[in-house]
């Protein structure tokens, strides 16, 4: 699509908060307008990256797994398995992001019940995934952020 | 279809009808000037102007309409915001005068209030951020911070017959129950961040409340109207009213979400230190950093809920305000950075 689809929305969200919302005598639909702009501009800027970032954070996510199955296992094999089996997945066979943010959410929720082992665990390697969450949460959160987000 | 100026004149209609069996003698009643207006998001809030003519004696006041909605941002009762206006009515906390509370769906198809519109005054954050405003902040957040003490110091027995009792060292636990309940309810996607912080503070609980105080609940720049003097007058959106620990609002007070864009100060307004002081000085209580610093983990997990709750209700179809998109897309990443910060991972 040419224009670009983040180029075209930028410039709706542009007319609507600089032109037409500032020409509404009545202030409640001005700012129900100025909120219509601010959610177009940020399609805009979630369209180009969209599939990307989800790709990005469902390969770092495997990573993990990957990397802590062979430490969680002697102590919860049934976690270790859900581990290496999220490990193995691929998002490269379908890009649509309703299906990347499914496997988000497995993967994600998967992170919740790992990172909760990881807290219980004393041990030095754990302590060290740990780490490896936090980073990859603190990555995911910046990924993720939106220019009207940046508080 | 709504008029392109946003008034509703059925509506109208329909309120002086209902504003007339509440008046001790209606005579003519007549509803002018009804509009919708931007009042915070578990309301819809509608201005209005009264016009009574009794025995050749007429006066007209101007009013603000709250009615719930289908669906809110917050799930709150009107009866207990309601009783909170009645509450602090004629104190050194200023709030609108509460007139009618409207429960049955009859008169306008859902619950409402009706109170007293306090004229010539502001409350958006862009507005207070924006001169001639930012000349007054630092007179404003004295008095934000102040009446927020004030709010502590209130007998609770006056909210005690709309507000669930609660021992000082349960305030925590109760309100971190009901949050987290929401997150585990409403998320649409899992949310590890706010689960570790949910774990978190479930391990490290803080020290008894020091006295169990009213709580507003949404205690924030946005909730107040100030005027061009830069006086406060009046404390809004009591909407999450409660009895609890004193430090919950200051902390909500200090979260990131309500610096707006100014990041070295709480609320936009004031530095940490000079909010805190201004606080205890009017409270009489000492604001314990270690005991902050959970209650402000804590609004974390409390505006997360809030976002998250918003993102279900516009998702679903409950609530097509596009103010729940907004605030759900504007917010919840920022929160999940608050959450980072206030445990130590962010560089």
């Amino acid at each position: 699509m040419k224009p670009e689809v983040s180029t075209v929305l930028a410039a709706v969200s542009g007319l609507i908060s600089r032109e037409v919302a500032p020409a509404l005598g009545d202030t409640y639909l001005s700012e129900q307008l100025l909120r219509s702009a601010a959610l177009l501009g940020a399609v805009g800027e979630e369209f180009d990256r969209a599939a990307a970032r989800r790709v990005q954070e469902n390969q770092a996510l495997r990573r993990i797994f990957g990397q802590a199955a062979a430490l969680v296992r002697p102590r919860e094999p049934d976690l270790a398995t859900a581990l290496a089996g999220a490990a193995d997945g691929s998002d490269l066979d379908d890009l649509r992001v309703s299906r990347l943010d499914a496997d988000n959410h497995h993967l994600r929720a998967l992170l919740i019940r790992l990172q909760a082992w990881a807290e219980a665990e004393p041990t030095p390697a754990a302590q060290v995934l740990l780490a490896a969450i936090w980073t990859e949460l603190r990555d995911s959160t910046e990924r993720r952020m939106l220019s009207m987000s940046r508080l | 279809m709504a008029p392109a100026d946003n008034s509703d004149p059925a509506l109208a209609d329909r309120l002086a009808d209902y504003c007339r069996t509440r008046l001790a003698h209606p005579g003519t009643v007549r509803v002018s000037g009804l509009r919708r207006i931007f009042g915070g998001a578990s309301r819809e809030t509608w201005r209005f102007m009264l016009h009574e003519d009794h025995g050749g004696r007429s006066r007209s006041r101007p009013l603000i309409l709250r009615r719930d909605p289908s669906a809110s941002l917050i799930d709150t009762e009107r009866r207990v915001e309601f009783a909170a206006f009645q509450a602090f009515a004629r104190s050194d906390v200023p709030v609108p005068e509460a007139l009618w509370l409207e429960e049955a769906p009859d008169a306008l198809d859902h619950p409402f209030f009706v109170m007293q519109e306090i004229t010539g005054c502001q409350s958006g954050p862009a507005r207070l951020m924006a001169e001639p405003f930012r000349a007054h902040h630092e007179r404003i957040a004295r008095q934000k911070w102040t009446i927020l003490g004030r709010i502590a110091t209130k007998d609770p027995a006056a909210m005690a017959s709309v507000l669930e009792p609660v021992a000082p060292a349960d305030a925590w636990r109760r309100e971190l129950d009901h949050w987290s309940g929401v997150i585990g309810r409403d998320a649409l996607e899992p949310q590890p961040i706010a689960q570790a912080a949910i774990r978190w503070l479930v391990a490290h609980p803080p020290a008894p409340a020091q006295r169990i105080a009213i709580v507003h609940g949404d205690y924030r720049t946005g909730n107040f109207l100030f005027d061009p003097q830069g006086d406060i007058r009046a404390i809004l959106d009591w909407e999450m009213v409660h009895l609890g620990d004193p430090l919950e609002d200051l902390a909500w007070g200090m979260n990131r979400s309500w610096r707006f864009q100014n990041n070295a100060l709480v609320g936009g307004l004031a530095s940490r230190q000079q909010a805190i002081g201004w606080w205890e000085q009017a409270s009489g209580l000492r604001a314990d950093p270690t005991a902050l610093h959970w209650w402000e983990l804590f609004s974390c997990i409390k505006g997360q809920a809030i976002w998250l709750s918003a993102a279900r209700a516009f998702e679903s179809g409950d609530n097509s305000d596009l103010l729940m998109a907004f605030a759900a897309w504007m917010l919840s990443n920022s929160q999940d950075r608050a959450v980072l910060e206030l445990m130590g991972h962010l560089p």
